[in-house]
This record gives structure tokens, C-alpha cells and sequence, in this order.
């Protein structure tokens, strides 16, 4: 219980479980005819293996970034309270538990569900996050995995409605990335991060974000007709696409650390929202 | 802001939520209605969200003001669109009088550009108050379509108070609403979808 409770930082809950629901939308988007219970527990324990693993090694890997941050200074690898080796084999174990049972439920979704754990350690964190602000379009790419894997698992293959849904998550992310380095921009200057608010300027990049925002809510409205939702759901998505649109365009024209804030908050919720909707308008 | 009325702000949320998602198709016929009965929960819904995001100290943000006026007009086009012979006449003349009411805002200075918004809150808000009592006598439709305009009531009295404070004029009211805003969004909330509900 002890090493439970000293390893739990590491996995970043809230975001592993937004993934995790992306992943399970990706699945009840497929709408199976039955939804066998050992399938979807198979789905969710490697998912969730798999996320919490490389989530672990990207921790590992940026022990030295989070020590230079108040943000993250308190992580357990920088106070020490926990070992880098401790970290290391956790994160290895727990992404090879996570892959090594995706692929055992199938080879294909296995597959994208390394290549996502693959993008998001080897090519994001190790290669570009520290060299180049446009890393987090890698970043993007290894977040829309979860919700791709969980549609292949449902179709046995990759399709259309997939890659849109790993897109969809690709045109979100700098909604939730960029914002996110604004508040923190001094945090990840004093690290020697490159980010967009440092290379191209705050608004450009709130520019970018309002882009962001219209495009992700662009690509789930497409989803979400093509799969058949009804006009019930189709309404309130409209209603919280308005809304994200509308805060990101109001945050170019009158720029606030305080609505900064709050679109970095309901970037999420557009998310979590959106992922829901689908699920609960689909699930039969 | 308090974790209570975060939650409070959240209810409202997922109640406006309910609403679009599957009171609107079962209580009105009328498509205009659905539409603008959307955009009314849409903006309640929206205008918790980012209360409850940002804290009350949003109050004094002018372009919420003025999303939160979109409210009253939605309602009331609702209304109308449901039932009146020709609703587009008041439909065109509030939409245009509230374009108007935004120029004014924005162009002029110190109280007309805060009354601006209160004749559009008054027109709107006489037609969400007054219209079911007219519509519970004179047409016999069911008793409860009065918690609208109780709704309508509860929101109007707690947009004055704002307005007055805004204005310069202290009341004591104030602390109060502030205080308990969550509470009167939800409650007002909760009567619009009871009213609507028959």
C-alpha cells in the first residue's frame, strides 16, 4: 500500500484516464454487436498499463527538467523519493505488461497501441521535446493512439473513423499543450524547453490555439454525424463546440492570464465531454 | 470560489445538458423553438461552465454580460415561436434591438452603455414572465408552465440587483446574489425545465 501510494504520482491519473476514456470511446465507437466483458477489460487494463508506462518512463527522462521547475519540483523523482532505477524498471515492467497484453488480445491493436507508447517516449520525450517547440505535434500524434487502438480493437482494423479520431486528438492537443505553456511559461524557459509562447510569441500562439480549437471540434462533429448520433447529442456537441471556439477567439482578441486559465480547463472538458457524448450516445 | 458552489455550478451544467440532449425534442413541436430553446439552456450551460472555471469574478466581465442577455432573448423567441401566429416579427425586432443595444454599449459611455443591454433584459424578460400566466388562462395549458415564468422572475430580480451595482446604485441585495449566484443559476435553471416539462 505504501509503494502504491509513493508510485501514484508518477502515472499522472487525470490525464492517463482522460486517455484511458479516449480509448474506450474509441472501442464503443465501433459498435459491436456484443461487447464481450474479457474484451473490455482486456482493453482497459492494457490501455491503462500502457499510458501509466510511458507516462512513468517520460517522468524518468525528464527527472532532471522537473528538479528546474517549481511546477513539477515536488515530483517524486526529484525530491528523491523515488529512485531513478526504481522508476526505470517500473515504467519498463508496466509498459511491457500493457503492450505485451494488447497484443496477446490482438497483434494489430498491440501494434498501435507500441506505436503510441513508442511516439510518445522514444520520439516526443527523448528525441524532440527538448529541441524543438514542434514536438508536441509527436506528442499529438502518440495521444490520438489510445483512442485509434480502442477503434481497431473494435473493427480489427484501421479505419477512416479511427484515423479521424486520432486526428481529432492531433488538432486538440495545442489547444491543451499551448495553453498550458503559456501559464507556465517561465517554468519551462528556466528548463531550457523550447515551447511556441517562447519561439513564436503569445499571439501566435493564441492564434494557433483558436485554430486548434475550431479544427478538433471540426473533426469530432464530422465523427459524430458519420456515426449516427442523435440530434440530441449532436445539439449539445454543437453548444460546447461554440463554446470552446468562443473563449479561444476571445482569448486573441483580449488576452487574460485569467482566460488563458480557463481555456486550458475547458479544453479538457471539451474532451472528456466530447468523448462521453459519444459513448453514451452509442452504447446500446 | 467554494467547492460548493463549483458542484452547484455543475449541476446546472449537466441539467442544461439533460435538456438539450432530451427535453427539447420531447416538449416542443416547433422547430424555431428547439433551436432557440437550445441556444438558451446552450448559454446557461456555457455561462456555469465558465463561472464555474473562472470564478465569480467574471461577473464583471462586459462580453459575459452580454452572452447572458442572449439568454432572456432565446427564451422568450422560444416562447413565441411556440406560441404565436407570427413570431417572426418579435423574433426580427428583439434580435435587431439587441445588435443595437451592442453597438450602444460599445460606442457610447457611462450609464447608457450599461442600460443598453437592461431595455433588451426587460422586453425579453416581460414576454418569459407574462406570456404562460396568458397562456395558463386564456389557452388552458397546464398550471405548471408558471414555474417559467417563475424562473424568469427569479433571474430578472438577480440581473437587476447586478445591474444596479454595476450602475453605482448599492443595494443590499448584492452580497447576497453574489454570495449565492450558483444557487439562483440552478434554481432558475431548474424552473425553466419544469415549466418546460408539461
Amino acid at each position: 500500500m505504501k509503494k502504491i501510494k509513493k508510485y501514484f504520482p508518477l502515472i499522472k491519473i487525470l490525464q492517463t484516464l482522460l486517455l484511458l476514456i479516449t480509448g474506450i470511446t474509441g472501442y464503443i465507437s465501433a459498435q459491436c454487436p456484443v461487447i464481450k466483458p474479457e474484451i473490455f477489460l482486456g482493453l482497459i487494463v492494457s490501455l491503462f498499463l500502457a499510458i501509466s508506462g510511458s507516462t512513468i518512463l517520460n517522468m524518468w527522462y525528464d527527472r532532471d527538467i522537473d528538479a528546474k521547475m517549481n511546477r513539477t519540483k515536488k515530483r517524486p523523482l526529484s525530491t528523491g523519493e523515488v529512485s531513478d532505477k526504481e522508476a526505470l524498471v517500473l515504467g519498463l515492467v508496466v509498459s511491457a505488461l500493457g503492450v505485451g497484453l494488447a497484443v496477446i488480445m490482438s497483434p494489430l491493436y498491440g501494434a498501435v497501441v507500441f506505436a503510441g507508447l513508442f511516439i510518445d517516449v522514444v520520439v516526443y520525450t527523448i528525441w524532440l521535446k527538448r529541441r524543438t517547440a514542434w514536438s508536441i505535434v509527436w506528442g499529438g500524434i502518440s495521444g490520438g493512439m489510445p483512442i485509434l487502438a480502442g477503434r481497431v480493437l473494435g473493427t480489427g482494423k484501421i479505419d477512416l473513423i479511427g484515423i479521424l479520431f486520432a486526428l481529432a486528438i492531433l488538432l486538440w492537443i495545442p489547444t491543451h499543450i499551448l495553453t498550458f505553456s503559456m501559464k507556465y511559461f517561465e517554468d519551462y524557459k528556466e528548463a531550457g524547453i523550447p515551447t511556441f509562447p517562447s519561439t513564436y510569441g503569445n499571439h501566435k500562439t493564441r492564434i494557433i490555439i483558436a485554430f486548434s480549437a475550431f479544427f478538433a471540434a471540426l473533426s469530432i462533429a464530422i465523427i459524430s454525424f458519420g456515426l449516427g448520433l442523435s440530434w440530441g447529442y449532436l445539439r449539445l456537441f454543437s453548444v460546447l463546440t461554440v463554446g470552446i471556439i468562443g473563449v479561444a477567439v476571445y482569448s486573441v482578441i483580449k488576452p487574460s492570464e485569467k482566460m488563458n486559465f480557463v481555456l486550458f480547463k475547458f479544453a479538457s472538458l471539451f474532451m472528456l465531454s466530447s468523448m462521453l457524448l459519444i459513448i453514451f450516445g452509442l452504447f446500446k | 470560489m467554494k467547492g460548493l458552489d463549483k458542484l452547484v455550478y455543475l449541476l446546472t451544467v449537466f441539467l442544461s445538458g439533460y435538456v438539450i440532449i432530451f427535453g427539447i425534442d420531447s416538449h416542443s413541436q416547433s422547430q424555431y423553438a428547439a433551436i432557440f430553446y437550445t441556444v438558451a439552456f446552450g448559454v446557461i450551460l456555457l455561462t456555469s461552465l465558465l463561472l464555474m472555471l473562472g470564478g465569480n469574478e467574471l461577473f464583471a466581465n462586459d462580453f459575459l454580460s452580454i452572452i447572458a442577455t442572449v439568454i432572456p432573448i432565446s427564451l422568450s423567441i422560444g416562447l413565441t415561436a411556440e406560441n404565436c401566429k407570427s413570431p417572426l416579427a418579435y423574433g426580427i425586432t428583439v434580435v435587431f434591438l439587441f445588435i443595437l443595444a451592442i453597438l450602444i454599449k460599445y460606442f457610447s459611455k457611462g450609464k447608457l452603455s450599461l442600460l443598453s443591454l437592461g431595455v433588451i433584459h426587460l422586453i425579453s424578460g416581460s414576454i418569459i414572465v407574462f406570456m404562460p400566466v396568458f397562456l395558463i388562462f386564456f389557452r388552458n395549458l397546464p398550471a405548471t408552465y408558471v414555474l417559467f415564468s417563475l424562473g424568469g422572475v427569479l433571474l430578472g430580480l438577480t440581473g437587476t440587483v447586478i445591474a444596479l451595482e454595476k450602475l453605482g446604485v448599492k443595494t443590499k441585495y448584492y452580497n447576497l446574489i453574489s454570495k449565492y449566484f450558483s444557487f439562483v443559476m440552478l434554481t432558475a435553471t431548474f424552473l425553466f425545465v419544469l415549466g418546460i416539462s408539461n
